[in-house]
């Protein structure tokens, strides 16, 4: 691929991904109390725990998705996303384990269930991150 | 010049924890000026196994809550227990501060080990006024209680 076609699809990936996140992260940061509850029902987090999760996670999509939109910053932010993707991968893949039938938590109030399909779409996302996280892509 | 790899790496490194260390502040302080913000510290219940729970219910020192849906209840449920659906949270806030007494352990239970009700019931009262302290959850569920003899069953609506 030659160096313009891929800082374009470099541009078109950090738009997209953030564009997700910052929805995902502002749905959530606007009802907080059933974003927490949408970590309990996982049964990972200590109930103690659970509230402060529900704080910081929005707060982590919505930096990083803001940091993908900066040229110095978009690595840090594919970064951050890598991370939280690999979180609720994992966090998928033990309720799907455990028989738990319950709302991924992924976007607020228009939550799907979790199941083999988010797990699919995580895995994108992922992907996604990756891919601007390397160095020749992110830009820093 | 360029700059060595391990250098780089390092800097995006600290630059990635600066910019979670920013959001996390910015996010903790947020919480703690609106108007609703969550508490620091969740709710915490007691995982009660059905021994103890039986004994309790039997020597009037807990009240079981059932936050199955109003048909399952009427279906069969624990007799003397509560029928709070979660559909219902509101009335059900209510319920528990006039018809119960204070000193009375709340037990939710809900279908069975994987079902939500019993836990999302729990923590709305925990967050609206009830102490954790009263709550338990019977996370085994409706299906554990079936096939216990121990405390009397009913079936039919809630009075």
């Amino acid at each position: 691929m030659n160096p313009g076609a891929r800082r374009a699809v470099a541009a078109a990936s950090a738009w997209l991904l953030a564009g997700i996140f910052l929805f995902a992260g502002l749905e959530k940061w606007l009802q907080p109390g059933a974003f927490a509850d949408a970590i309990a029902d996982y049964r990972l987090l200590p109930g103690a725990w659970v509230n402060l999760a529900a704080v910081l996670i929005p707060a982590w999509e919505i930096a990083a998705a803001l940091a993908l939109l900066v040229p110095g910053w978009r690595r840090s932010g594919a970064l951050i996303i890598l991370g939280l993707c690999a979180v609720f991968f994992a966090a998928v893949v033990s309720a799907l384990a455990r028989g738990l039938d319950i709302d991924c938590g992924c976007f607020g109030p228009l939550a799907r269930r979790a199941d083999w399909m988010t797990l699919l779409l995580d895995l994108a996302l992922g992907a996604c991150a990756l891919y601007l996280a390397k160095p020749s892509r992110g830009g820093t | 010049m360029t700059r060595p790899r391990l250098f780089s790496a390092s800097s995006l490194l600290g630059q990635t924890l600066l910019l979670a260390a920013v959001a996390s502040g910015a996010a903790l302080l947020a919480n703690q000026l609106r108007p609703h913000g969550l508490a620091w510290r969740g709710p915490e219940f007691r995982a009660i196994a059905l021994a103890e729970m039986t004994t309790l219910v039997l020597s009037g020192q807990a009240q079981l809550v059932d936050a199955r849906p109003t048909a399952e209840f009427a279906a069969g449920h624990v007799a003397g227990a509560l029928n709070l659906p979660e559909e219902e949270k509101t009335l059900a806030l209510q319920r528990v501060f006039r018809q119960l007494p204070e000193d009375q352990l709340l037990i939710v239970y809900c279908r069975g080990p994987e079902c939500q009700a019993s836990l999302r019931l729990a923590r709305f009262l925990a967050q609206n006024g009830v102490p954790a302290s009263r709550l338990a959850v019977f996370q085994p569920g409706w299906e554990a209680l079936q096939a216990q003899t121990a405390l009397p069953l009913a079936t039919g609506a809630a009075p």
